[in-house]
Protein backbone atom coordinates (compact mmCIF):
# COMPACT_ATOMS: atom_id res chain seq x y z
CA UNK A 1 0.00 0.00 0.00
CA UNK A 2 1.26 3.49 -0.64
CA UNK A 3 0.09 7.07 -0.59
CA UNK A 4 1.52 9.99 -2.54
CA UNK A 5 1.18 13.53 -1.23
CA UNK A 6 2.15 17.10 -1.98
CA UNK A 7 4.40 19.34 0.05
CA UNK A 8 1.49 20.41 2.25
CA UNK A 9 0.79 16.80 3.18
CA UNK A 10 -2.39 16.48 1.14
CA UNK A 11 -2.88 12.94 -0.15
CA UNK A 12 -2.96 13.00 -3.95
CA UNK A 13 -3.09 9.29 -4.68
CA UNK A 14 -3.69 5.99 -2.90
CA UNK A 15 -2.47 2.81 -4.58
CA UNK A 16 -1.08 -0.64 -4.08
CA UNK A 17 1.63 -2.75 -5.60
CA UNK A 18 -0.22 -5.98 -6.26
CA UNK A 19 0.79 -9.44 -7.28
CA UNK A 20 1.32 -8.47 -10.92
CA UNK A 21 3.91 -5.76 -10.28
CA UNK A 22 7.21 -7.04 -11.67
CA UNK A 23 9.32 -5.41 -8.97
CA UNK A 24 6.64 -4.66 -6.40
CA UNK A 25 6.48 -1.18 -4.92
CA UNK A 26 9.38 0.03 -7.04
CA UNK A 27 7.53 -0.73 -10.29
CA UNK A 28 4.38 1.00 -9.08
CA UNK A 29 6.24 4.15 -8.08
CA UNK A 30 8.24 4.24 -11.29
CA UNK A 31 5.01 4.25 -13.23
CA UNK A 32 3.87 7.37 -11.36
CA UNK A 33 7.23 9.01 -12.02
CA UNK A 34 6.96 8.30 -15.74
CA UNK A 35 3.39 9.66 -15.90
CA UNK A 36 4.04 12.77 -13.84
CA UNK A 37 5.18 15.03 -16.73
CA UNK A 38 1.88 14.42 -18.52
CA UNK A 39 -0.30 15.18 -15.54
CA UNK A 40 -1.01 12.09 -13.49
CA UNK A 41 0.34 12.74 -10.03
CA UNK A 42 2.43 15.81 -10.75
CA UNK A 43 3.33 17.77 -7.62
CA UNK A 44 4.10 14.73 -5.50
CA UNK A 45 6.82 15.29 -2.96
CA UNK A 46 5.79 12.97 -0.13
CA UNK A 47 5.40 9.24 -0.02
CA UNK A 48 4.50 6.67 2.61
CA UNK A 49 3.80 2.98 2.53
CA UNK A 50 2.73 -0.01 4.58
CA UNK A 51 3.08 -3.73 3.94
CA UNK A 52 -0.26 -5.52 3.98
CA UNK A 53 -1.18 -8.97 2.65
CA UNK A 54 -4.82 -7.90 2.36
CA UNK A 55 -3.93 -5.12 -0.04
CA UNK A 56 -7.19 -5.20 -1.99
CA UNK A 57 -9.42 -4.65 1.03
CA UNK A 58 -6.96 -2.23 2.62
CA UNK A 59 -6.86 -0.24 -0.65
CA UNK A 60 -10.62 0.12 -0.60
CA UNK A 61 -10.60 0.94 3.09
CA UNK A 62 -8.09 3.76 2.64
CA UNK A 63 -10.10 5.22 -0.24
CA UNK A 64 -13.30 5.06 1.81
CA UNK A 65 -11.62 6.68 4.80
CA UNK A 66 -10.27 9.45 2.58
CA UNK A 67 -13.76 10.13 1.23
CA UNK A 68 -15.18 10.09 4.76
CA UNK A 69 -12.57 12.58 5.97
CA UNK A 70 -12.38 14.84 2.92
CA UNK A 71 -15.65 14.41 1.07
CA UNK A 72 -13.98 13.26 -2.13
CA UNK A 73 -11.45 10.84 -3.52
CA UNK A 74 -7.79 11.92 -3.81
CA UNK A 75 -7.36 13.84 -7.06
CA UNK A 76 -5.19 11.11 -8.55
CA UNK A 77 -7.86 8.48 -7.88
CA UNK A 78 -10.76 10.31 -9.52
CA UNK A 79 -10.38 8.19 -12.64
CA UNK A 80 -8.59 5.32 -10.98
CA UNK A 81 -10.65 3.59 -8.32
CA UNK A 82 -12.72 0.39 -7.85
CA UNK A 83 -16.01 0.29 -9.69
CA UNK A 84 -18.02 -0.29 -6.52
CA UNK A 85 -16.48 1.70 -3.74
CA UNK A 86 -18.33 1.53 -0.42
CA UNK A 87 -18.80 4.12 2.29
CA UNK A 88 -17.61 4.26 5.87
CA UNK A 89 -18.62 6.42 8.81
CA UNK B 1 -31.77 -42.99 -7.84
CA UNK B 2 -30.27 -42.14 -11.22
CA UNK B 3 -26.70 -40.99 -10.75
CA UNK B 4 -26.20 -40.12 -14.42
CA UNK B 5 -26.69 -36.58 -15.68
CA UNK B 6 -29.54 -36.14 -18.10
CA UNK B 7 -28.74 -35.09 -21.65
CA UNK B 8 -30.00 -31.59 -20.87
CA UNK B 9 -27.89 -31.36 -17.71
CA UNK B 10 -24.81 -32.51 -19.62
CA UNK B 11 -25.42 -29.88 -22.27
CA UNK B 12 -25.86 -27.11 -19.71
CA UNK B 13 -22.80 -28.14 -17.72
CA UNK B 14 -20.68 -28.29 -20.88
CA UNK B 15 -21.91 -24.85 -21.93
CA UNK B 16 -21.03 -23.29 -18.57
CA UNK B 17 -17.66 -25.07 -18.55
CA UNK B 18 -16.78 -23.68 -21.97
CA UNK B 19 -17.91 -20.22 -20.91
CA UNK B 20 -15.71 -20.28 -17.80
CA UNK B 21 -12.66 -21.62 -19.61
CA UNK B 22 -12.96 -19.58 -22.81
CA UNK B 23 -14.39 -16.30 -21.55
CA UNK B 24 -13.63 -15.87 -17.84
CA UNK B 25 -10.26 -17.50 -17.24
CA UNK B 26 -8.42 -15.58 -20.01
CA UNK B 27 -9.49 -12.24 -18.50
CA UNK B 28 -7.85 -13.17 -15.21
CA UNK B 29 -4.41 -13.09 -16.82
CA UNK B 30 -4.58 -9.28 -16.72
CA UNK B 31 -6.26 -8.88 -13.34
CA UNK B 32 -4.60 -8.59 -9.97
CA UNK B 33 -4.29 -12.12 -8.48
CA UNK B 34 -6.54 -11.06 -5.61
CA UNK B 35 -8.92 -9.08 -7.83
CA UNK B 36 -12.68 -9.55 -7.74
CA UNK B 37 -13.92 -7.13 -10.40
CA UNK B 38 -13.77 -7.28 -14.18
CA UNK B 39 -13.32 -4.18 -16.26
CA UNK B 40 -16.86 -2.77 -16.70
CA UNK B 41 -16.79 -3.33 -20.48
CA UNK B 42 -15.78 -6.99 -20.01
CA UNK B 43 -18.43 -7.45 -17.34
CA UNK B 44 -21.18 -6.04 -19.55
CA UNK B 45 -20.05 -8.14 -22.50
CA UNK B 46 -20.16 -11.36 -20.48
CA UNK B 47 -23.53 -10.48 -18.97
CA UNK B 48 -24.89 -10.12 -22.50
CA UNK B 49 -23.51 -13.55 -23.40
CA UNK B 50 -25.05 -15.15 -20.31
CA UNK B 51 -28.41 -13.57 -21.14
CA UNK B 52 -28.15 -14.92 -24.66
CA UNK B 53 -27.48 -18.39 -23.23
CA UNK B 54 -30.64 -18.02 -21.14
CA UNK B 55 -28.85 -18.44 -17.82
CA UNK B 56 -29.07 -14.92 -16.39
CA UNK B 57 -30.60 -14.62 -12.91
CA UNK B 58 -30.24 -18.35 -12.25
CA UNK B 59 -31.67 -18.30 -8.76
CA UNK B 60 -34.61 -16.06 -9.54
CA UNK B 61 -37.88 -18.04 -9.37
CA UNK B 62 -39.52 -18.48 -12.80
CA UNK B 63 -42.54 -16.45 -11.65
CA UNK B 64 -40.21 -13.47 -11.38
CA UNK B 65 -38.48 -14.00 -14.70
CA UNK B 66 -35.81 -16.55 -13.76
CA UNK B 67 -34.77 -19.24 -16.24
CA UNK B 68 -36.59 -22.12 -14.44
CA UNK B 69 -33.64 -24.45 -13.95
CA UNK B 70 -33.96 -27.05 -11.19
CA UNK B 71 -31.76 -26.89 -8.11
CA UNK B 72 -29.72 -29.99 -8.94
CA UNK B 73 -28.77 -28.52 -12.31
CA UNK B 74 -28.07 -25.14 -10.73
CA UNK B 75 -25.78 -26.89 -8.25
CA UNK B 76 -23.94 -28.57 -11.13
CA UNK B 77 -23.62 -25.16 -12.77
CA UNK B 78 -22.33 -23.60 -9.53
CA UNK B 79 -19.61 -26.25 -9.40
CA UNK B 80 -18.50 -25.20 -12.89
CA UNK B 81 -18.81 -21.47 -12.22
CA UNK B 82 -16.32 -21.62 -9.34
CA UNK B 83 -13.52 -23.10 -11.44
CA UNK B 84 -11.34 -20.03 -11.84
CA UNK B 85 -9.07 -17.92 -9.65
CA UNK B 86 -11.75 -15.69 -8.13
CA UNK B 87 -14.41 -18.40 -8.38
CA UNK B 88 -14.84 -19.29 -4.73
CA UNK B 89 -16.21 -15.93 -3.62
CA UNK B 90 -16.94 -14.29 -6.97
CA UNK B 91 -18.08 -17.07 -9.31
CA UNK B 92 -17.73 -15.74 -12.86
CA UNK B 93 -17.47 -12.24 -11.37
CA UNK B 94 -21.23 -12.13 -10.94
CA UNK B 95 -22.06 -12.12 -14.63
CA UNK B 96 -24.76 -14.76 -14.12
CA UNK B 97 -26.67 -12.19 -12.06
CA UNK B 98 -28.13 -12.74 -8.65
CA UNK B 99 -31.51 -13.24 -7.09
CA UNK B 100 -30.77 -10.86 -4.26
CA UNK B 101 -31.86 -11.82 -0.78
CA UNK B 102 -34.17 -14.84 -0.88
CA UNK B 103 -36.28 -13.49 2.00
CA UNK B 104 -37.57 -10.67 -0.21
CA UNK B 105 -39.63 -13.13 -2.22
CA UNK B 106 -41.72 -13.51 0.94
CA UNK B 107 -42.11 -9.73 1.33
CA UNK B 108 -45.42 -7.90 0.87
CA UNK B 109 -46.14 -6.20 -2.44
CA UNK B 110 -45.12 -2.74 -1.25
CA UNK B 111 -41.78 -4.07 -0.05
CA UNK B 112 -41.30 -5.99 -3.29
CA UNK B 113 -41.88 -2.80 -5.25
CA UNK B 114 -39.32 -0.91 -3.19
CA UNK B 115 -36.65 -3.58 -2.78
CA UNK B 116 -37.14 -6.86 -4.64
CA UNK B 117 -37.97 -5.67 -8.15
CA UNK B 118 -35.22 -3.01 -8.25
CA UNK B 119 -32.81 -5.71 -7.05
CA UNK B 120 -33.88 -8.11 -9.80
CA UNK B 121 -33.40 -5.30 -12.33
CA UNK B 122 -29.88 -4.76 -11.00
CA UNK B 123 -30.70 -1.30 -9.69
CA UNK B 124 -30.29 -2.04 -5.98
CA UNK B 125 -28.39 -4.46 -3.78
CA UNK B 126 -28.87 -5.60 -0.22
CA UNK B 127 -26.90 -7.13 2.65
CA UNK B 128 -27.88 -9.79 5.18
CA UNK B 129 -27.35 -8.62 8.76
CA UNK B 130 -27.57 -11.45 11.26
CA UNK B 131 -24.24 -11.99 13.05
CA UNK B 132 -23.32 -9.77 15.97
CA UNK B 133 -20.14 -9.37 18.03
CA UNK B 134 -21.85 -11.65 20.56
CA UNK B 135 -22.05 -14.49 18.02
CA UNK B 136 -23.57 -15.71 14.79
CA UNK B 137 -24.11 -19.45 15.07
CA UNK B 138 -26.78 -19.18 17.74
CA UNK B 139 -28.80 -16.17 16.63
CA UNK B 140 -31.74 -16.93 18.91
CA UNK B 141 -29.54 -16.23 21.92
CA UNK B 142 -26.76 -14.08 20.45
CA UNK B 143 -28.78 -11.22 18.99
CA UNK B 144 -28.44 -8.21 21.26
CA UNK B 145 -29.49 -5.51 18.81
CA UNK B 146 -32.75 -4.17 20.18
CA UNK B 147 -35.87 -3.03 18.38
CA UNK B 148 -38.28 -0.94 20.44
CA UNK B 149 -41.69 0.09 19.14
CA UNK B 150 -42.16 3.86 19.19
CA UNK B 151 -45.44 5.03 17.68
CA UNK B 152 -45.63 3.60 14.17
CA UNK B 153 -41.89 3.08 14.01
CA UNK B 154 -39.33 0.75 15.49
CA UNK B 155 -36.11 2.13 16.92
CA UNK B 156 -33.03 -0.06 16.48
CA UNK B 157 -29.83 0.07 18.52
CA UNK B 158 -26.92 -2.32 18.31
CA UNK B 159 -24.27 -3.61 15.96
CA UNK B 160 -23.59 -6.32 13.41
CA UNK B 161 -20.28 -7.80 12.34
CA UNK B 162 -18.91 -9.88 9.43
CA UNK B 163 -21.50 -8.32 7.13
CA UNK B 164 -20.60 -8.63 3.45
CA UNK B 165 -21.64 -5.64 1.37
CA UNK B 166 -22.68 -3.54 4.35
CA UNK B 167 -20.78 -0.59 2.89
CA UNK B 168 -21.94 -0.89 -0.71
CA UNK B 169 -25.58 -1.98 -0.40
CA UNK B 170 -28.62 0.22 -0.77
CA UNK B 171 -30.54 -1.65 1.90
CA UNK B 172 -30.20 -4.58 4.25
CA UNK B 173 -32.21 -7.24 6.01
CA UNK B 174 -31.49 -6.95 9.71
CA UNK B 175 -32.56 -9.05 12.67
CA UNK B 176 -33.16 -7.46 16.05
CA UNK B 177 -34.52 -8.52 19.42
CA UNK B 178 -38.00 -7.05 19.75
CA UNK B 179 -39.04 -8.99 22.86
CA UNK B 180 -36.26 -9.80 25.31
CA UNK B 181 -38.38 -12.34 27.19
CA UNK B 182 -39.15 -14.61 24.25
CA UNK B 183 -35.88 -16.05 22.94
CA UNK B 184 -36.27 -17.13 19.32
CA UNK B 185 -39.86 -15.88 19.35
CA UNK B 186 -38.73 -12.37 20.17
CA UNK B 187 -36.76 -11.57 17.04
CA UNK B 188 -38.07 -9.34 14.26
CA UNK B 189 -36.71 -8.97 10.74
CA UNK B 190 -36.45 -5.45 9.31
CA UNK B 191 -35.56 -4.00 5.94
CA UNK B 192 -33.44 -0.93 6.53
CA UNK B 193 -32.22 1.64 4.02
CA UNK B 194 -28.53 2.46 4.10
CA UNK B 195 -29.46 6.13 3.90
CA UNK B 196 -31.50 6.08 7.12
CA UNK B 197 -30.22 8.31 9.90
CA UNK B 198 -28.45 6.23 12.51
CA UNK B 199 -27.02 3.67 10.09
CA UNK B 200 -23.23 3.56 10.28
CA UNK B 201 -20.50 1.49 8.64
CA UNK B 202 -17.98 1.54 11.46
CA UNK B 203 -15.09 -0.34 9.90
CA UNK B 204 -13.80 -2.73 7.32
CA UNK B 205 -13.09 -6.15 8.78
CA UNK B 206 -10.03 -7.58 7.03
CA UNK B 207 -9.91 -11.34 6.70
CA UNK B 208 -7.90 -14.08 5.00
CA UNK B 209 -9.38 -13.12 1.67
CA UNK B 210 -8.06 -9.86 0.32
CA UNK B 211 -11.25 -8.95 -1.49
CA UNK B 212 -14.84 -9.36 -0.38
CA UNK B 213 -14.07 -7.97 3.02
CA UNK B 214 -16.66 -7.84 5.75
CA UNK B 215 -17.92 -4.79 7.60
CA UNK B 216 -19.01 -3.89 11.09
CA UNK B 217 -22.25 -1.94 11.25
CA UNK B 218 -23.76 0.12 14.02
CA UNK B 219 -27.34 1.26 14.50
CA UNK B 220 -27.82 4.35 16.65
CA UNK B 221 -31.48 5.13 17.26
CA UNK B 222 -32.16 3.94 13.74
CA UNK B 223 -35.84 4.63 13.13
CA UNK B 224 -37.50 2.06 10.89
CA UNK B 225 -41.13 2.44 9.71
CA UNK B 226 -43.48 -0.41 10.58
CA UNK B 227 -43.93 -0.93 6.86
CA UNK B 228 -40.35 -2.18 6.74
CA UNK B 229 -40.95 -5.16 8.99
CA UNK B 230 -40.38 -8.27 6.89
CA UNK B 231 -42.95 -10.88 7.82
CA UNK B 232 -44.57 -10.54 11.21
CA UNK B 233 -43.10 -8.89 14.29
CA UNK B 234 -41.32 -11.35 16.62
CA UNK B 235 -41.24 -14.06 13.93
CA UNK B 236 -37.98 -13.15 12.26
CA UNK B 237 -36.04 -16.17 13.49
CA UNK B 238 -37.77 -18.52 11.04
CA UNK B 239 -36.84 -16.14 8.21
CA UNK B 240 -33.18 -16.26 9.24
CA UNK B 241 -33.17 -20.01 9.78
CA UNK B 242 -34.71 -20.86 6.41
CA UNK B 243 -32.04 -18.89 4.61
CA UNK B 244 -29.23 -20.56 6.53
CA UNK B 245 -30.19 -24.07 5.35
CA UNK B 246 -30.75 -23.07 1.71
CA UNK B 247 -27.51 -21.15 1.45
CA UNK B 248 -25.44 -24.19 2.44
CA UNK B 249 -25.97 -25.98 -0.90
CA UNK B 250 -24.42 -23.36 -3.25
CA UNK B 251 -21.81 -22.73 -0.56
CA UNK B 252 -20.80 -26.39 -0.80
CA UNK B 253 -20.89 -26.29 -4.60
CA UNK B 254 -18.31 -23.50 -4.69
CA UNK B 255 -15.92 -25.55 -2.58
CA UNK B 256 -16.34 -28.52 -4.94
CA UNK B 257 -15.67 -26.36 -7.99
CA UNK B 258 -12.37 -25.10 -6.64
CA UNK B 259 -11.39 -28.63 -5.58
CA UNK B 260 -12.14 -29.96 -9.07
CA UNK B 261 -9.93 -27.31 -10.66
CA UNK B 262 -7.13 -27.82 -8.12
CA UNK B 263 -7.19 -31.57 -8.81
CA UNK B 264 -7.10 -30.94 -12.57
CA UNK B 265 -4.02 -28.76 -12.08
CA UNK B 266 -2.39 -31.30 -9.76
CA UNK B 267 -2.84 -34.13 -12.27
CA UNK B 268 -1.48 -32.03 -15.13
CA UNK B 269 1.54 -30.99 -13.09
CA UNK B 270 2.21 -34.52 -11.81
CA UNK B 271 2.24 -35.75 -15.40
CA UNK B 272 4.65 -33.03 -16.46
CA UNK B 273 7.10 -32.40 -13.62
CA UNK B 274 10.20 -34.61 -13.57
CA UNK B 275 12.18 -35.22 -10.38
CA UNK B 276 15.06 -37.62 -9.90
CA UNK B 277 14.68 -38.80 -13.47
CA UNK B 278 10.97 -39.56 -13.54
CA UNK B 279 7.60 -37.85 -13.52
CA UNK B 280 5.91 -37.01 -10.23
CA UNK B 281 2.98 -39.12 -11.37
CA UNK B 282 5.09 -42.26 -11.00
CA UNK B 283 5.66 -41.61 -7.27
CA UNK B 284 3.33 -43.45 -4.92
CA UNK B 285 3.26 -40.48 -2.52
CA UNK B 286 1.86 -38.32 -5.32
CA UNK B 287 -0.51 -41.01 -6.62
CA UNK B 288 -2.07 -41.38 -3.21
CA UNK B 289 -2.59 -37.63 -2.88
CA UNK B 290 -4.31 -37.60 -6.27
CA UNK B 291 -6.52 -40.52 -5.26
CA UNK B 292 -7.39 -38.96 -1.91
CA UNK B 293 -8.29 -35.76 -3.77
CA UNK B 294 -10.63 -37.68 -6.03
CA UNK B 295 -12.31 -39.46 -3.10
CA UNK B 296 -12.86 -36.10 -1.40
CA UNK B 297 -14.28 -34.54 -4.57
CA UNK B 298 -16.66 -37.38 -5.41
CA UNK B 299 -17.89 -37.67 -1.83
CA UNK B 300 -18.57 -33.95 -1.68
CA UNK B 301 -20.29 -33.93 -5.05
CA UNK B 302 -22.76 -36.68 -4.26
CA UNK B 303 -23.57 -35.47 -0.78
CA UNK B 304 -24.22 -31.98 -2.16
CA UNK B 305 -26.28 -33.16 -5.12
CA UNK B 306 -28.33 -35.34 -2.76
CA UNK B 307 -29.09 -32.28 -0.64
CA UNK B 308 -30.09 -30.30 -3.75
CA UNK B 309 -32.29 -33.17 -4.90
CA UNK B 310 -34.20 -33.31 -1.61
CA UNK B 311 -34.62 -29.54 -1.53
CA UNK B 312 -35.87 -29.60 -5.11
CA UNK B 313 -38.48 -32.23 -4.20
CA UNK B 314 -39.58 -30.09 -1.20
CA UNK B 315 -38.52 -32.75 1.27
CA UNK B 316 -36.82 -31.89 4.57
CA UNK B 317 -33.18 -31.25 3.70
CA UNK B 318 -31.67 -29.59 6.75
CA UNK B 319 -29.46 -32.56 7.63
CA UNK B 320 -28.41 -33.06 4.02
CA UNK B 321 -27.57 -29.36 3.56
CA UNK B 322 -25.52 -29.31 6.77
CA UNK B 323 -23.71 -32.48 5.70
CA UNK B 324 -22.98 -31.06 2.25
CA UNK B 325 -21.58 -27.84 3.70
CA UNK B 326 -19.47 -29.70 6.24
CA UNK B 327 -18.10 -32.32 3.86
CA UNK B 328 -17.46 -30.02 0.90
CA UNK B 329 -15.76 -27.25 2.88
CA UNK B 330 -13.47 -29.63 4.74
CA UNK B 331 -12.74 -31.85 1.73
CA UNK B 332 -12.15 -28.82 -0.49
CA UNK B 333 -9.55 -27.55 1.94
CA UNK B 334 -7.75 -30.88 1.91
CA UNK B 335 -7.78 -31.05 -1.90
CA UNK B 336 -6.35 -27.55 -2.31
CA UNK B 337 -3.72 -28.29 0.34
CA UNK B 338 -2.60 -31.53 -1.35
CA UNK B 339 -2.60 -29.89 -4.78
CA UNK B 340 -0.43 -27.09 -3.45
CA UNK B 341 1.95 -29.70 -2.00
CA UNK B 342 2.20 -31.46 -5.37
CA UNK B 343 3.07 -28.13 -7.04
CA UNK B 344 5.89 -27.48 -4.59
CA UNK B 345 7.19 -23.91 -4.55
CA UNK B 346 5.02 -22.82 -7.46
CA UNK B 347 1.92 -23.72 -5.46
CA UNK B 348 2.69 -20.94 -3.01
CA UNK B 349 3.16 -18.22 -5.62
CA UNK B 350 0.62 -15.79 -6.94
CA UNK B 351 1.46 -17.09 -10.41
CA UNK B 352 -1.09 -19.85 -9.71
CA UNK B 353 -4.53 -19.59 -8.08
CA UNK B 354 -3.78 -22.27 -5.48
CA UNK B 355 -2.48 -19.85 -2.85
CA UNK B 356 -5.62 -17.72 -3.13
CA UNK B 357 -7.86 -20.77 -2.87
CA UNK B 358 -5.79 -22.01 0.08
CA UNK B 359 -6.54 -18.81 2.00
CA UNK B 360 -10.13 -18.45 0.92
CA UNK B 361 -11.28 -22.04 1.35
CA UNK B 362 -10.14 -21.97 4.97
CA UNK B 363 -12.89 -19.44 5.58
CA UNK B 364 -15.43 -21.93 4.26
CA UNK B 365 -15.08 -24.12 7.35
CA UNK B 366 -16.33 -21.19 9.41
CA UNK B 367 -18.58 -19.12 7.13
CA UNK B 368 -22.30 -20.00 6.91
CA UNK B 369 -21.95 -21.88 10.19
CA UNK B 370 -18.73 -23.62 11.26
CA UNK B 371 -18.24 -27.38 10.92
CA UNK B 372 -19.05 -27.87 14.59
CA UNK B 373 -22.44 -26.20 14.19
CA UNK B 374 -23.21 -28.33 11.14
CA UNK B 375 -22.53 -31.40 13.29
CA UNK B 376 -24.79 -29.97 15.99
CA UNK B 377 -27.59 -29.49 13.46
CA UNK B 378 -27.25 -33.06 12.21
CA UNK B 379 -27.07 -34.45 15.74
CA UNK B 380 -30.31 -32.70 16.63
CA UNK B 381 -32.03 -34.18 13.62
CA UNK B 382 -30.62 -37.67 14.12
CA UNK B 383 -31.20 -37.87 17.86
CA UNK B 384 -34.56 -36.13 17.79
CA UNK B 385 -35.76 -33.13 19.69
CA UNK B 386 -33.68 -30.16 20.67
CA UNK B 387 -31.01 -30.19 23.32
CA UNK B 388 -28.36 -27.83 24.63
Amino acid sequence: MYQLGDAAGEVLYIGYAGGRELFGLRSALERHRDLAPTGGTAGVTLFRYEVNMQYQSRYRELLMLHVADNGALPVGNLNDHPAHLGRIG
Amino acid sequence: MDLELSEEQRLIVDTVRRFVRNEVVPLEADLDPDGSELEPADHDRLVAQVKEMGFYGLDIPPAYGGPDIDLVTRTLMAIEMAQHRAGLYTPCYGVFGGAGLAQLFEANEDQKQRYLYPTLRGEKSGFFGLTEPSGGSDPARAIQTTAVKDGDDWVLNGSKIFISGGDTSDYGIVFARSDASQGRNGITCFIIDAGMEGFHVRRVVHTLRSTHYATELQFENLRVPAGNVLGEPHKGFAIANDRLSRQRIPYAAGCIGVAVKAQEMAIAYANQRVTFGDKLATRQAIQWMIVDNEIDIRTSRWVTLAAADKAERHQPFRTEAAMAKLVASEAGGRVVDRSMQIHGGYGMTKDLPLERWYREIRIRRIGEGPSEVQRLIMARDLLGGSFH
